[in-house]
């Protein structure tokens, strides 16, 4: 009766009765996850939390680039290899080379090597113009043969979905909801969020948008009705170089971190995804990230 | 594309955030939830004793919400011979076959087997389980097995629930069996001696049934992330007919030597049990995540009104070669108290107890399984997998009431187990 095989990885799951909603809690992709559920009924609100935290995990497990036995481990493992991908991992693939088009090879997510150089742990830690050369050769999505689903990198190539499937999974979650319940729900994964639809008894899910500067306040509050939000950029980390603060997003093209990035910017849109998508381009484009926004979506911008 | 015609931008992200959508909706759709499992299993003992080659199939298709249809069919087939109770002598011993229709002969310093031992069993079950209310969830099944001289025929059931937003899980189990017997023959009347071919007077042609009632009550806990136990309590209690139709035992005197009996053979009585037999059993398993596979560690105690005690340790531990391959040694002992009534002869010279059985499954024994077990996982999904283990079963009896004698009559048994099984979904 209680013989099913149960997973490994169990992480506290919570569940809070609050004024007027359910507030749902777990750890997933390395951030404390949460679902806001509309509802007085408890048992739906178990309901979907589990259904969430699912999905979150099924997502997870298939893309972390740190759990040993993630898709993502098995292409890194052996990158010269042709791996031949899921329908969903290559989608996510696809949407990886779009961003890099666009993004004129800023993005690119075989860059997630430079990491091996660049600790953004708040120290002067800087690395010699001899490492990253020997680094960026190994990024490039110019480099990597992607021909119908089959996916063959360089030797010591790495690729990961950082930026990407956070978003993805909170637009996923969001989806899973909607085929369980058409309750207003929002889905929050450590600051990057979407709202299933409209809640009834409020104007919108409120959002605080963390100060830079004094860390736990909100410099701005968001009434999210649809679609979703996501943030860019990382307050709690970044390289001092010269005096100055170097933001932790780096140029995929040249290895360095891009100059005059604003810290933050947080975007909303249609989607979770799709406001993820524009923050990471916007700031990518450094100083003239706000530029690059205007008249593209809702945005904030904390320099 | 260029970066200054940003006004397409938003819209060509919008484009891709769709299509990433749609592919992941496709995708979910695919979902394969008929789940097959389909094994083949040979069960060999030592010296052309019992062989099993069962074929079993498990089909479970799950359902929205987590409701979840199961249900499974086994083919066994048994062929081989089986210790009778009788002991082995210094001369030939001559057994009726239960039919009564022909006789056997062992020879002297060899174990009495019944070499007609063949049969064809089929078994199946039909399980729904569905989740109610807040956290709960039933579960309730259909079970039925056939074979030539005995069938079963059980309902079970099952609540659980679910605490602690699913850490714990609390369970409650019951079964009922209604089993019958036609045995081969006809019934012998208990401890009544065994006859001579054609001679059918100490058997009758009831049909006697068999009702057992099974309770259980667990307790399931999340530890941490590494750790899971759990803790089941389980009573059983079985009534009526309880003897295996077919075991007898030997009377000696106390010199050891066989007594003459009816129909020109020695005399040999068929056994009896209380017809009542009430288990308590206690199982607690720990699985822990450990040194980078799973670590199964189980334990279980039972007790029962027969006086049999035995405590069961199981441990096995999975690990993950690489991607694909697993392998999981397996380590079972087991070790029991014998029956109140479990000897392994009756004395000419005492009277016949009310109860005797020289079975050696009532019998002191421990048993060691020794195993392993090797899968591999396709990048479909399905997995296939090949179990290999050996079993040693060795027991310690001394003859009843016979002078000087201080022979072990155990049957030891040696067994080896194969599987090979093969899982998809569909």
């Amino acid at each position: 009766m209680t013989n099913a095989p149960q997973p490994f990885g169990i992480r506290k799951t919570a569940l809070r009765k609050m004024p007027d909603y359910f507030l749902g809690s777990f750890f997933a992709m390395g951030c404390p996850c949460e679902v806001l559920i509309e509802s007085a009924d408890q048992r739906l609100a178990q309901r979907l939390l589990l259904v969430v935290r699912d999905e979150a995990w099924r997502i997870e497990a298939k893309w972390s680039r740190y759990l040993k036995s993630s898709l993502v481990q098995k292409i890194n493992h052996q990158p010269e290899k042709t791996h031949t991908l899921d329908e969903e991992t290559r989608a996510i693939v696809d949407y990886g080379q779009t961003l890099w088009q666009i993004s004129e090879g800023r993005f690119d997510i075989t860059s997630g090597v430079y990491r091996r150089v660049w600790s953004f742990d708040g120290t002067a830690r800087i690395p010699s113009e001899a490492q990253i050369d020997e680094i960026r050769s190994l990024v490039g999505w110019h480099q990597v043969v992607w021909i119908d689903g089959s996916l063959t990198l360089q030797p010591e190539m790495q690729i990961d979905f950082g930026g990407l499937g956070k978003e993805y999974a909170v637009d996923a979650c969001c989806r899973k909801i909607t085929e369980h319940s058409t309750v207003s729900c929002l889905v929050n994964f450590g600051g990057d969020c979407a709202v299933t639809s409209a809640p009834v008894h409020r104007a919108g899910w409120t959002l605080g948008i963390e100060s830079i500067v004094c860390t736990g306040s909100a410099v701005h509050n968001i009434e999210l009705r649809s679609g979703g939000v996501a943030t860019s950029g990382n307050v709690h980390r970044f390289v001092l170089h010269k005096g100055k603060r170097l933001s932790h997003v780096i140029d995929a093209r040249t290895g360095w971190p891009i100059s005059d990035a604003p810290q933050t910017v947080t975007v909303q849109s249609s989607s979770c995804m799709e406001a993820g998508a524009l923050a990471t381009l916007a700031c990518l484009q450094g100083k003239r990230a706000e530029h690059f926004l205007i008249e593209e979506a809702p945005y904030w911008i904390q320099w | 594309m260029q970066l200054n015609k940003k006004k397409s931008i938003a819209a060509v992200i919008a484009t891709a955030t769709a299509s990433l959508m749609s592919q992941a909706i496709a995708a979910d759709n695919n979902d394969k939830r008929w789940e097959i499992d389909t094994s083949v299993l040979y069960y060999g003992e030592q010296d052309d004793r019992i062989e099993d080659v069962s074929f079993a199939t498990r089909i479970a298709r799950e359902f929205e919400d987590g409701r979840q249809l199961t249900f499974g069919l086994t083919v066994d087939s048994l062929t081989g011979a089986t210790p009778t109770g009788a002991v082995e002598l210094n001369q030939p011993q001559t057994f009726t076959r239960p039919s009564a229709r022909g006789q056997y002969v062992t020879a002297p310093g060899t174990l009495p087997l019944d070499d007609s031992f063949k049969d064809s069993r089929t078994a199946g079950y039909v399980s729904w389980s569905q989740p109610f209310g807040d956290n709960w969830a039933y579960s309730a099944g259909f079970s039925f097995s056939t074979e030539y001289d005995y069938q079963h025929l059980g309902v079970n059931g099952s609540v659980s629930r679910e605490l602690n937003n699913n850490n714990t899980t609390l369970s409650a189990g019951f079964a009922y069996a209604q089993d019958e017997w036609d045995p081969e023959g006809g019934v012998p009347n208990p401890l009544s001696e065994l006859a001579g071919v054609g001679n059918q007077s100490n058997k009758s042609n009831a049909n006697p049934e068999k009702t057992v009632v099974d309770l259980l009550f667990g307790v399931t806990q999340v530890i941490n992330e590494r750790m899971i136990a759990q803790l089941n309590y389980s009573y059983s209690k079985s009534d009526d007919y309880l003897n295996d139709p077919y075991k007898f035992l030997t009377v000696l005197d106390t010199s050891g030597q066989p007594v003459s009996g009816p129909g020109g053979l020695f005399s040999y009585r068929f056994e009896n049990r209380p017809d009542e037999r009430t288990k308590h059993s206690l199982f607690a398993k720990l699985k822990t995540f450990i040194g980078g596979g799973a670590l199964d560690t189980s334990y279980r105690y039972l007790t029962d009104d027969w006086g049999i005690n035995s405590h069961t340790l199981d441990f096995r531990y999975r690990f993950n070669l690489n991607e694909q391959n697993y392998v999981e040694p397996h380590i079972r002992y087991y070790v029991q108290g014998q029956a109140d009534f479990y000897m392994p002869n009756l004395s000419a010279s005492l009277p016949i107890p009310v109860e005797a059985s020289a079975d050696y499954r009532l019998g002191d024994f421990n048993a060691t399984t020794i195993g392993v077990k090797f899968g591999h996982k396709f990048d479909g999904g399905s997995e296939i997998s090949a179990r290999i283990e050996w079993y040693q079963q060795d027991g310690e009896a001394k003859l009843h009431s016979v002078s000087g004698s201080n022979a072990d009559v155990f049957p030891d048994l040696d067994a080896v187990i194969f599987q090979l099984s093969y899982r998809f979904r569909i």
